[in-house]
């Protein structure tokens, strides 16, 4: 674990080299820390009403304009971040844990277990997402919740598949086979030796997977389906906004920024990383990312 | 004694009016003259309905959409006025007056025929149309319309009697005017098998059905058969669209001439008039209400109520809900109908400090977490996030629950499981009619387990709801109905919000005709240089 | 060759099948009785019992799954409660409306993205290259309903360049393609900088090949050479690339069908699921993931006669 710092620094002097992942990494900063300060940053309570002053344009008092109640969607759209960020944490972690665990079940265990867990990611993948989605919240009812279970079930499959190649692939290797014939057992050598290979692939994946799964709970909340009023999300501020676009752009427009934001931030430096890390598609040549 | 209902606009309603009406004249001038567009190509009326048709047969009807179609096809024996009162006006009908309590008395005019050949209109036909509302065979949806209506008695080819049970003082404006009463061609109806849904097998009015794609549009066309004074208009094609936003587009589109629009889209339309339009505010008879279910263990003590009403303040989610355009109701009657309640107990801003003291007298551990059940349209959880920002202020957390309208309107029915227990807070509305018997009638106790979610009981409420249509005596019905408005708010269930409010944007090539509650008479639009 | 895409047919065959079940299954494992799931605000003892015969929501639940296979071989996806039409018919009155409007986003992205795929290629490196590469990855990762909420609000509402909803007038064929090209841009566009890259890398690839080289010795023109036979064989694996993201696209199709209040599967799927009219929900997801496995299959059987070397792998 000693090489962490050293692998961080060589990142950032990798980083330095390329101005889009660096650009990247700096929304990403820049919207995690509005996020997680947003209680300080926030200049208003999000949840304050003051039906005098809806729907008014950027003012002093208000930098974003109000929204239908008088609501400050400056602090609104800060405290929107903390939904995102609850949801992609836990999901995320969720689905890549489970990932982990079913991934390396399907690379090491017997072949019938791998054929039984393929089949069922498949399956899962099979449906288109967001329909998948909605097909169980029509059953469950909506709620942030449901919203967050739905993608932690349809990630698993993603993360699992990456595990379950690379532990194939180690699987194989001399190492292993040696460790084996010692008597390591199997769940010693998936500690020590196959863990330690896909944190890296699976660290890269999850930050590609951050704008997926901030879009999935934009977009639920944007149909209403996600949070519940009147709490802050940057999909039910565009929800608010649509119902009102006549009125004011402005819930929209600030509204699609922090997402525009997160998304390219994430996908950019996740890219980056990817490009640093993942030797197999150091050499190809993708010209302007 | 025939009595007739007047409806004074209200002082602020007119006030607005007058404001819409001078804004309509900016909107001629901004138009420039009457264009001739819309009603004029080919003589067809383009007009928007917020509800599509399930059913045409009284017997079935569900929605007031179903009624203002029924209203241009058939005819009734009496029919709303189109001066903005509640007045009624005689249709099918020569003469009608009310005898006694129990009795009315009808002639029909001579000469009214059925489309499609049915021949000519009888008394029998006002029979059979009446009576197969209360037979208990056809199980009507709408059988309550008619009250304690027991048959008709048919004197000859053109009168008759209606004879009730006992006094219903609504039977003119509900049952006779309303949807309900259309008249219907006994033939006509027995060779399609004694009901239909979608397809009227006849007509009477000056219009008569032509055709209805399901979700798209209903058009009815002028009836050569028709009696009176032509009908302005070829043909009327109503279009089924129940989101205001689809129908604002619509309208800037070109594709509709009259619409009912959104509170919210006032003010964009103010600034930005569509050509050749005019917008009016209309007075509105819809009742729009806080309810709390008073057997739910959390709202079981009235001081939570009344901290309850106390907490909400009225004039703030009115304000936000309906952008300004709609006034705080004291109760289900709108101003103008009889019953009109001016005050009411708690004032519409509330107290917070009083609710605080209720709660703590109640000794609620706090903060109280309730359910708040809303349909979710933006102005139902608009003003369901300003109730829960008030009540927030007293202590209270709301969680809103906004559910679509399907789903919406069941949680309260008893027969369809154990969901009406966990009922908490809840917004409602629903549209009042011509007389305050039909805003009042849902409260009672029967209606526990359907439509009355509050599980509001009490005895003086439903013996004075009957007491109220045993009386012609207008004043003293208003009295009656005034005293169930208060047993209502101190019953704690519920926090009156408004009676809302109905913009239309209309075509200035046409002049429209509205019922005081704001929905459209097709029947009585016609183009602009056509004053018949 | 055959036995490949036999093999393909198979598995995805099992994998409708097991998602069809697992649909099926899904509405067993809510509280309360399945004919009170489906029916929803509707469900008087009247319609349950009705449903429950229909259904067979009383026998045992194999049979039930038998019958609801039998179902679907025939054809028949169930009966809407609320308008009490045949669920295919509602299905396939709204699916041709999606799969206009994913064509035309695919259409349009492709118009735009090769020729900008080819360009990056023939000039690497050059700004409009490198552009092209930061626009891909941007469109991507933005979601599409953002973009769509932003076409509406600037190109609809501001400034009426386009109709703001609708698929326009039946029959009227302008009036369609003009109600289509929002929501096809908000579709497509992350689509553009996708294909542009794909063809990039493709023809890259391709253009070293032995075959473009002697070509080029032999002095034909360097746009011959391009044209004729580089691009079409880079296009190839772009075709198949796009039968993989059907299953974003419809998802992205949804959001376009709700913010520019357009008919189709997107739009009907989701006011189902708020009327919670559970039989539709089920027929429209069936509907779609049918269609989007198909596409899988036809893309990875494409690929697989191009690339030999897929074939080998097992089903990976």
């Amino acid at each position: 674990m000693s090489i962490v710092p050293a692998v961080i620094r060589s990142t950032f002097t990798a980083l330095r080299k390329d101005p889009l992942g660096m650009a990247g990494f700096v929304l990403v900063s820049l919207m995690l820390f509005l996020t997680v300060f947003a209680a300080w940053l926030a200049p208003h309570d999000p949840l304050e009403v003051d039906v005098a002053n809806r729907l008014s344009g950027p003012s002093l008092e208000h930098w974003l304009g109000t929204d239908q109640l008088g609501r400050d969607v400056l602090s609104r759209v800060l405290y929107g971040g903390q939904v995102a960020l609850k949801v992609a944490l836990v999901a995320i972690s969720a689905a890549m844990a489970a990932g982990l665990v079913l991934g390396m079940m399907a690379g090491f265990g017997p072949r019938w277990l791998d054929r039984i867990l393929v089949i069922s990611f498949d399956t899962v993948r099979s449906f288109p997402t967001i329909m998948f989605a909605l097909a169980i919240i029509a059953l469950t009812g909506p709620s942030l919740n449901t919203v967050i279970g739905v993608i932690i079930i349809t990630s698993i499959p993603v993360y699992a598949r990456v595990v379950r190649t690379q532990t194939q692939a180690l699987r194989e290797r001399d190492f292993i086979l040696a460790e084996r014939a010692m008597g390591a057992s199997t769940a010693r050598i998936l500690r020590d030796h196959v863990m330690p290979n896909i944190a890296a692939p699976l660290f890269i994946l999850a930050s590609m997977d951050v704008p997926a799964v901030v879009g999935m709970e934009a977009g639920l909340s944007f149909l209403g389906l996600g949070v519940n009023p009147p709490t802050p999300s940057w999909g039910s501020i565009l929800n608010d906004g649509y119902s009102y676009l006549r009125n004011s752009p402005w819930p929209i427009i600030a509204g699609g920024l922090p997402l525009i934001a997160v998304t390219l931030g994430f996908t950019f430096f996740g890219e980056s990383l990817r490009d640093i890390f993942d030797p197999k598609l150091r050499g190809k040549d993708q010209g302007g990312k | 004694m025939k009595k007739k209902v007047h409806l004074q606009p209200p002082d602020h309603a007119r006030r607005a009016f007058l404001k819409r009406s001078s804004l309509a004249l900016i909107g001629l001038a901004g138009g420039g003259l009457p264009g001739f567009c819309g009603a004029d190509r080919g003589g067809v009326l383009h007009i928007r309905n917020y509800m599509d048709v399930s059913s045409l047969d009284p017997v079935s009807t569900v929605s007031a959409a179903e009624g203002l179609i029924l209203g241009a096809i058939c005819q009734n024996l009496l029919r709303f006025r189109t001066d903005g009162s509640w007045g009624t006006q005689l249709d099918a009908a020569e003469w009608f007056e009310q005898t006694d309590p129990t009795h009315y008395e009808f002639r029909l005019k001579p000469g009214q025929t059925f489309t499609n050949g049915y021949g000519e209109m009888t008394a029998d036909d006002v029979k059979f149309s009446f009576e197969r509302l209360v037979d208990p065979a056809m199980a009507a949806i709408n059988a309550p319309d008619m009250g304690p209506l027991s048959h008709v008695e048919v004197h000859d080819r053109y009168s008759g009697t209606f004879v009730l049970r006992s006094p219903y003082a609504a039977f003119a404006p509900i049952a006779v005017a309303g949807p309900s009463g259309a008249i219907l061609s006994r033939a006509a109806v027995t060779a399609v098998g004694g009901r239909f849904t979608t397809q009227p097998p006849c007509s009477s009015g000056p219009y008569s059905f032509k055709s209805w794609q399901a979700q798209r549009k209903t058009v009815v066309e002028r009836n050569p058969d028709w009696t009176g004074a032509e009908a302005p208009f070829s043909e009327i094609h109503i279009y089924a669209m129940p989101d205001d936003k689809a129908a604002e587009m619509a309208y800037e589109a070109g594709q509709l001439d009259c619409a009912q629009i959104s509170v919210e889209t006032v003010g964009p339309f103010e600034k930005d008039m569509p050509p050749h339009s005019s917008l009016r505010v209309l007075p509105s008879a819809r009742n729009f209400w806080l309810g709390m279910n008073r057997e739910n263990s959390a709202l079981a003590d009235i001081r939570v109520r009344r901290a309850i009403q106390y907490g909400v303040d009225v004039e703030a989610v009115v304000e936000a809900g309906w952008f300004g355009l709609a006034a705080v109701s004291n109760g289900p009657i709108p101003e103008g109908m009889t019953g009109h309640r001016d005050k009411a107990l708690i004032p519409p801003r509330g107290d917070p400090d009083r609710a605080r003291a209720l709660l703590e007298e109640a000794g609620v551990a706090l903060p109280l977490r309730l359910r708040l059940d809303v349909i979710n349209k933006a102005r139902d959880v608009t003003a369901a996030q300003v109730i829960q920002w008030s009540l927030r202020k007293v202590g209270i957390e709301v969680d809103i629950h906004a559910q679509d309208g399907g789903t919406f309107l069941t949680i309260g029915r008893q027969d369809l499981g154990d969901q009406w227990r966990d009922i908490q807070l809840f917004t409602q509305d629903f549209v009042g009619m011509a007389d305050p018997y039909y805003s009042m009638t849902w409260f009672i106790s029967k209606q526990m387990g359907l439509w009355n979610w509050e599980r509001f009981n009490n005895e003086e409420f439903d013996r004075l709801n009957d007491l109220a249509l045993e009386t012609g005596d207008e004043a003293e019905r208003g009295r009656i109905y005034r005293r169930m408005q208060d047993l209502m708010e101190e019953s704690g269930c519920y926090r009156f919000l408004t009676n809302g409010a109905m913009p239309v944007i209309v075509r200035t090539s046409i002049k429209p005709a509205f019922r005081p509650d704001g929905y459209a008479l097709f029947r009585d639009f016609r183009p602009f240089w056509n004053p018949a | 060759m055959g036995k490949f895409v036999f093999r393909r047919i198979l598995a995805s065959l099992l994998v409708l099948w097991l998602a069809v079940s697992l649909l099926f299954g899904m509405i067993r494992m809510v509280p309360g009785d399945p004919a009170s799931v489906m029916l929803g605000p509707k469900a008087t003892p009247a319609l349950k019992a009705e449903l429950a015969q229909r259904m067979g929501l009383d026998r045992p639940l194999v049979v039930q799954l038998g019958m609801f296979y039998a179902g679907l071989a025939r054809g028949d996806l169930g009966v809407d409660p609320f308008s009490n039409r045949e669920v295919s018919d509602i299905v396939f009155e709204q699916l041709p409306f999606t799969l206009a409007l994913v064509l035309a986003a695919i259409g349009g992205a492709s118009l735009l993205g090769i020729p900008l795929g080819c360009f990056s290629a023939i000039r690497r490196n050059s700004l409009l290259d490198r552009l092209t590469g930061v626009m891909s990855v941007a469109f991507i990762a933005i979601p599409s309903f953002v973009v769509a909420l932003y076409l509406l609000l600037w190109l609809a509402v501001k400034w009426r360049w386009f109709p703001a909803m609708g698929a326009g007038e039946a029959g009227n064929y302008p009036d369609q393609a003009r109600h289509l090209v929002l929501p096809a841009i908000a579709l497509g566009l992350g689509w553009v900088g996708y294909i542009a890259r794909l063809v990039r890398a493709s023809m890259l690839e391709v253009m070293e090949e032995n075959h473009i080289r002697t070509a080029r010795a032999f002095g034909l023109p360097e746009r011959t050479v391009v044209v004729s036979y580089a691009l079409r064989i880079a296009l190839l694996p772009t075709v198949t690339i796009l039968g993989l993201g059907i299953g974003s696209m419809l998802s992205g199709a949804l959001f376009a069908e709700i913010v520019f209040s357009r008919p189709g599967i997107g739009k009907l799927l989701y006011e189902a699921v708020l009327s919670r009219n559970y039989p539709v929900v089920m027929g429209s997801v069936l509907a779609t993931t049918g269609f989007f496995v198909l596409c899988t299959l036809i893309a990875d059987t494409v690929n697989a006669v191009l690339d030999p070397r897929l074939r080998e792998s097992p089903g990976n």
